[in-house]
């Protein structure tokens, strides 16, 4: 079953769900006293913030361990290994590419 | 000199005030999937959306790769370091885990960040400090987390040069 979505600018666009997860989706915004796409915005709006959120914690992690002010150790409660190796490799890239600027 | 460019590079260098001048000095070559990645950016009426548009209207050199570079990586970044190898160029790229794994393969590739292209503007007397001091930070409102935190560690050893 879709679903028409009116954002509140312009754009419109239709979402495929299953029918059950619309039923507890609409379930939900009635007990909120909400229309379904209020329901959908704000949960996709509050995901989207908590995302923002953990992705900020991580960049103030990452720019504390650039500086040299947070150990890896601690790091690693922050970012995932995976992380931790795109941000180490990251970092001596471009020490290397400044280092080729600067001859 | 020659580059060639993945999305989000272009997308940096298009944020730049000196975009222009980037294209008059260099030549950037795209592939096909950047093309179509870029088409996929130009769909949202947002700032990136513009910006993507904007790229469109751009005739970049567009090459696809005579053979692709098994790198286990999305389509865009494959045919990027695919051709940059068969070009014997450099490749343009802010995505950093895309270049770590490239990287790692000892594909013998060189792979830039698009404010390269800045340091070497500013490298011949082409364009201030402040001019791409500015420009970088610019570009740095729009960085995820990862970019952002790299390319303000970049940027204070800019502002160091």
């Amino acid at each position: 079953m879709g679903i028409q979505w009116v954002m509140n600018e312009t754009t419109q666009f239709s979402l495929r769900m299953d029918p059950e997860l619309i039923r507890q989706v609409d379930e939900e915004a009635e007990q909120e006293y909400k229309t379904r796409t209020e329901l959908i915005k704000e949960a996709l709006m509050r995901y989207l913030q908590e995302k923002k959120e953990k992705e900020r914690l991580k960049k103030i992690a990452a720019e504390l361990w650039l500086q040299g002010e947070l150990s890896e150790s601690k790091l690693r409660k922050v970012l995932s290994h995976e992380e931790i190796q795109d941000l180490s490799f990251g970092k001596q890239w471009i020490e290397d590419v400044l280092h080729d600027v600067r001859r | 000199m020659m580059f060639v460019a993945d999305t989000g590079a272009l997308l940096s260098l298009g944020c730049s005030s000196h975009f222009q001048l980037v294209l008059k000095e260099y030549t950037l070559y795209i592939t096909p999937a950047v093309e179509e990645e870029i088409a996929a950016f130009a769909s949202y009426d947002d700032f990136l959306g513009l910006k993507a548009a904007a790229l469109q209207r751009i005739s970049l050199r567009k090459e696809k790769p005579k053979k692709l570079l098994p790198l286990n990586l999305e389509n865009a970044e494959t045919e990027v370091f695919s051709l940059a190898i068969e070009k014997h160029c450099s490749a343009l790229s802010d995505d950093i885990h895309a270049i770590r794994i490239a990287t790692q393969k000892k594909i013998g590739i060189s792979i830039k960040p698009s404010f390269y292209l800045l340091l070497l503007l500013y490298k011949r007397k082409k364009i201030t400090k402040e001019d791409m001091v500015q420009d970088i930070k610019f570009v740095l409102v729009h960085r995820n987390w990862l970019h952002g935190a790299l390319w303000e560690y970049a940027l204070k050893q800019i502002e160091e040069l």
